[in-house]
Formats: C-alpha cells, sequence, structure tokens
C-alpha cells in the first residue's frame, strides 16, 4: 500500500484540548476507512511566512500514513470544509533517510571554504 | 559558464546537495530550502547557485511545497 503524508495548519486559536481533538478525529476516521496511522508529528504552533485568513501563526500536524487511494481525495475534501483548518498538502511519502545529508554539510563546507581560499 | 570571478582566480561552483549527499530534497526542511531562494523569495537559478539538473528540479517542487504549507514566502513585501 502507498504511504502518504498530510501535513494540515490549525487555526492558533484553538485551544490544546481542540486541537486534541481535531488531531485525534482525523486518525480515527482513517482507520475507519481501512487505512493504518504511522505516524502523527505535532509541530507546535509555528510563524506562517505569510498570513493566511489574517492569520499570522499556525499549529502544524504531520501524518503519515497508508491506505487506500481513496482516503486521500476525501481527506482532502473534509479539510477544506473545516473551518479551522487554514491549509493542508498532501503528497507521497519519501523515506526519511533519503532527506537526510549524508555528510555534516557545515563543518565540510567551512573546511572547503578555507582550502579554496588558500 | 561554471565559473564565477572571486577575487583574483576562478572559483568552479559545485552542487551543494550533492555535495552534502542529501538523496532527496524534502519541503520540511526549510531551513535547507531557504539557502535557495533570494531574500524576495524567489528560487536561485541554476547558473547563480550551481545546483545540478537532479537537485534543481527537486528544489523547486519543494519549494513550491513548503509555500503552500507557509514555510516559505510566495513573495516578501520587505522591500516595498
Amino acid at each position: 500500500m502507498t504511504k502518504y503524508e498530510t501535513t494540515f495548519i490549525l487555526d492558533p486559536g484553538l485551544d490544546e484540548a481542540k486541537v486534541n481533538e481535531e488531531v485525534d478525529h482525523v486518525v480515527q476516521w482513517i482507520k475507519g476507512q481501512g487505512g493504518e496511522v504511522l505516524e502523527v508529528q505535532r509541530w507546535g504552533k509555528r510563524r506562517l511566512a505569510y498570513e493566511i485568513g489574517r492569520r499570522r501563526d499556525g499549529i502544524y500536524t504531520l501524518l503519515l500514513y497508508q491506505g487506500p487511494g481513496a482516503i486521500v481525495k476525501e481527506l482532502e475534501r473534509r479539510f477544506r470544509l473545516n473551518e479551522s483548518v487554514l491549509r493542508s498538502l498532501t503528497v507521497l511519502h519519501v523515506p526519511p533517510e533519503l532527506t537526510q545529508p549524508q555528510v555534516d554539510a557545515e563543518a565540510l563546507a567551512a573546511a572547503a571554504e578555507e582550502a579554496g581560499d588558500e | 559558464m561554471a565559473r564565477e570571478r572571486e577575487g583574483k582566480g576562478f572559483k568552479k561552483k559545485y552542487c551543494k546537495l550533492c555535495f552534502e549527499k542529501v538523496g532527496f530534497v524534502d519541503y520540511k526542511d526549510e531551513k535547507r530550502l531557504g539557502r535557495f531562494v533570494t531574500d524576495r523569495g524567489k528560487i536561485v537559478p541554476r547558473r547563480v547557485s550551481g545546483t545540478c539538473a537532479r537537485h534543481q528540479k527537486q528544489l523547486t517542487t519543494a519549494i513550491k511545497r513548503a509555500r503552500v504549507l507557509a514555510l516559505l514566502p510566495f513573495t516578501s513585501d520587505f522591500y516595498r
């Protein structure tokens, strides 16, 4: 089964309990649809790079799940209808070991800089 | 050309992402992406950053995805 990851931004005005409720609701819903939630990452409240509907912050949550593709379409539709969700983005999951650099970049770059200047 | 003038000699450009051995550029990694956008929020072209074709392609998608999630700006109004 394909793995998907969905990040969504919740209204910063929601209190902790409401946020938990929203996230749990989505997780339960995915399970109910025959999907399997593999990971829930909460990034917490973050500053937005630009305002979305007069809001400068957002509560970010990332879901990693697998299941039939039909889930994705319905999930996105639900997010659009849900007014406390400011934004959402679903992409195919890429294993994290691929996205991590293999070399300690800054140290090496600094060394290369110095060697280049000599 | 892949060379830029720097001081007296020439300095060969290289792909910083190949150098770090990044297998796939991730949209969540806004710190790394931030190095490849100008302060106005534009994507730095390959001829300037020296990024290889493969990584530049991954970069553009990653940056565009990050913009949707407001991790990176579409534009910066700073200079207005």
